[in-house]
């Protein structure tokens, strides 16, 4: 608890004041002149020394230092911020990296400098897998349009074809079912999967599947095996990376067996009562996507061919083949999913958020104004060096001792009593009456 | 006498707001002004608290890295920018008091405080007496020195900045001259 009377606390709260009243901008003359102790203090206390003060001036270099420092955070705080604003896309050193989350095991993929390329390679593989899914559920006549793998076609044996005496195995629903009965024709490579449109493009190529020879027999038991049979199944396509069962056929004679390899999508329905159909089932060839299906006119003349063993019934029921020819109609759904990669080009078009920002800078340049304001503050050590006018007021005090040396001036009134003693020497004048009484008694 | 008006040199309150903004944004021409502008005030600060040119370098190299971090935090309230960058010195410099007490080197450094080598030795000695001094006020009351003497802050920023009204600081600023002129020799009239 302060007292209010203490000399201390007095002067503090007279300093407040006058602080106070410095700070505002009032003339504090008055103030100083009604309060003395303040004016000491003002005049040639604490007040006038605290000013002055200098300090080491900081390094140049350090300050330098800091300040790249300082800069350097700026910089990678403004880049984690658009990384967070972007999400998934990034360029670091000239090279986009794109974070995938969608559940592809891709994972990341690095490509050229701002291209798109990385989905190319990415995402190439979807259409495919859709693509065979998607053909494996158009049906029976679907079979054989299923994007091959491997190329095309392989030799088919002329004399087979041409050759209509020959044995017809006995064909029949359940041997379709297993080996499908389509003829096939070479498929052009097709290309499933974006091309990038800058930077390096990403291409998988799909080839058709290995040919199956048409109507190979099977388990032929009620009927010896044709001689020519052995010579007509040609020998399996070259299978290329391909990841199709193959599937053991029992010619039924026992004498041969041969491999062949099959897709694994539903054959054609055939009528099994029909052997001939086997061999008329080429049209299928029109199912491949790149040739819209025109072409099945033209896949009959191989299916013809590359029956070994139906080659002579062929020729006669070659009406039903146009029938089929319908079929391509549902090869054009494949075409139509490789659509979808390219979309996925558009990503690279947030990254146009930056240039936005850049708008900002010339609005700063008002800022330095406010600097100016620090030299206004200067201002107020030059108006207390108006208080030490008070401070003459003490020497004016000083003059009292001298004149308190003009006491000894009244000690010179002694000197001037002096006098009396000399006046007395008139007394023996009187003693001249004695001699006149004779008698008289001495004073 | 004083001639200053009050709130004259007070930022604009709408501008400061803006250049928080343009902050945020990661704008490094905002940063850079910001270092020129308050890198010697805060140099300043730091060197009176902590005696030492280095850790006073340190010290303001710091506060700028800190306030990058933590604008994003920030929220402009009208008070002025220096005054967050002050209390962000003044928690690294309790800190780096903290951690390193009084250290040896300190009384040499001392000297150098003082002023320039080739002051005048009078005013050498003054301001080491001064500087001296201040090691023997109260914190509060040494902030309130600093800030607003070597700072030149006004007293309604430096309340602002340590959470005191201005009448307090006021009165702090006054006990403080009072207890300097005791420190200094200066003559005791009470």
């Amino acid at each position: 608890m302060t007292n209010e009377h203490d000399p201390q606390t007095q002067l503090e709260a007279m300093l407040a004041e006058y602080l106070r009243l410095v700070d505002r901008g009032v003339d504090t003359q008055d103030f100083i002149r009604d309060n003395a102790e303040l004016a000491l203090l003002v005049s040639g206390g604490v007040l006038a020394r605290l000013q002055p003060v200098e300090l080491p001036a900081p390094d140049a270099n350090r300050r330098d230092r800091a300040r790249a420092a300082m800069l350097k955070s700026v910089e990678s705080r403004h880049r984690s911020l658009l990384r967070r604003i972007l999400g998934r896309r990034f360029r670091f050193f000239g090279i986009s990296f794109i974070v995938v989350t969608a559940g592809l095991s891709a994972g990341v993929a690095s490509g050229a400098v701002g291209g798109p390329a990385p989905f190319a390679g990415l995402f190439g593989s979807l259409p495919f897998d859709a693509l065979q899914k998607q053909t494996s559920q158009d049906g029976p006549s679907t079979d054989g349009q299923t994007p091959p793998r491997s190329a095309p076609t392989p030799a088919v044996p002329a004399r087979a074809s041409t050759n209509p005496q020959q044995p017809v195995p006995a064909s029949n629903a359940d041997a379709l079912d297993d080996e499908g009965s389509a003829t096939p024709i070479a498929s052009p490579p097709m290309q499933i999967g974006p091309v990038g449109s800058d930077g390096p493009s990403s291409r998988i190529l799909v080839a058709a599947d290995p040919l199956v020879p048409a109507s190979a027999p099977k388990q032929q038991t009620d009927a010896p095996a044709p001689a020519t049979t052995a010579a007509a199944i040609p020998a399996p396509a070259p299978m290329i990376e391909s990841s199709r069962p193959s599937v053991q056929f029992d010619l039924g004679s026992g004498e041969q067996d041969t491999s062949v390899a099959v897709p694994n999508e539903p054959p054609v329905q055939q009528n099994a009562d029909d052997p001939g159909n086997n061999a008329n089932t080429p049209p299928l060839a029109g199912t491949l996507p790149v040739q819209n299906g025109s072409s099945g006119d033209r896949g009959n003349a191989p299916g013809q061919v590359g029956s070994p063993g139906n080659s002579g019934n062929a020729p006669g029921q070659g009406a039903s083949p146009p029938g089929q020819d319908g079929s391509p109609g549902n090869s054009g759904n494949a075409p139509g999913q490789g659509g979808t990669p390219p979309g996925q080009d558009g990503s690279p078009g947030n990254s146009g958020n930056p240039p936005g920002q850049g708008g900002t800078p010339p609005g700063q340049d008002g800022s330095p104004g406010n600097s100016g304001d620090a030299p206004g503050q200067g201002g107020t050590p030059p108006g207390q060096d108006g208080s030490p006018g008070n401070s003459g007021d003490a020497p004016g005090q000083g003059g009292t001792p001298p004149g308190q040396d003009g006491t000894p001036g009244n000690s010179g009134d002694a000197p001037g009593q002096g006098g009396t003693p000399p006046g007395q020497d008139g007394s023996p004048g009187n003693s001249g009456n004695a001699p006149g009484q004779g008698g008289g008694s001495k004073p | 006498m004083a001639k200053e008006s009050d709130g004259a040199s007070a930022p604009d309150p709408e501008l400061e707001s803006f250049l928080v903004e343009q902050a945020k944004a990661g704008e490094a021409e905002v940063w850079e002004s910001w270092f020129d502008q308050y890198y010697q005030q805060l140099y300043s600060y730091a060197f009176l608290r902590l005696r030492r040119k280095v850790d006073a370098e340190d010290i303001v190299a710091q506060v700028m890295l800190e306030a990058v971090k933590g604008i994003n935090r920030y929220e402009y309230r009208g008070k002025p920018i220096i005054a967050w960058l002050f209390a962000i010195a003044h928690n690294l410099i309790a800190d780096n008091v903290k951690r390193q007490q009084r250290r040896e080197t300190r009384e040499a450094d001392a000297v150098v405080a003082g002023g320039p080598a080739d002051a005048d030795p009078a005013s050498r000695i003054e301001n080491l007496d001064l500087l001296q001094a201040l090691d023997e006020l109260t914190e509060e009351q040494r902030d309130v020195i600093i800030l607003r003497f070597f700072m030149g802050l006004r007293p309604k920023e430096i309340g602002d900045l340590l959470g005191k009204s201005e009448a307090a600081v006021y009165s702090l600023q006054a006990r403080a001259i009072l207890a300097l002129r005791v420190s200094m020799g200066d003559v005791p009239s009470l």
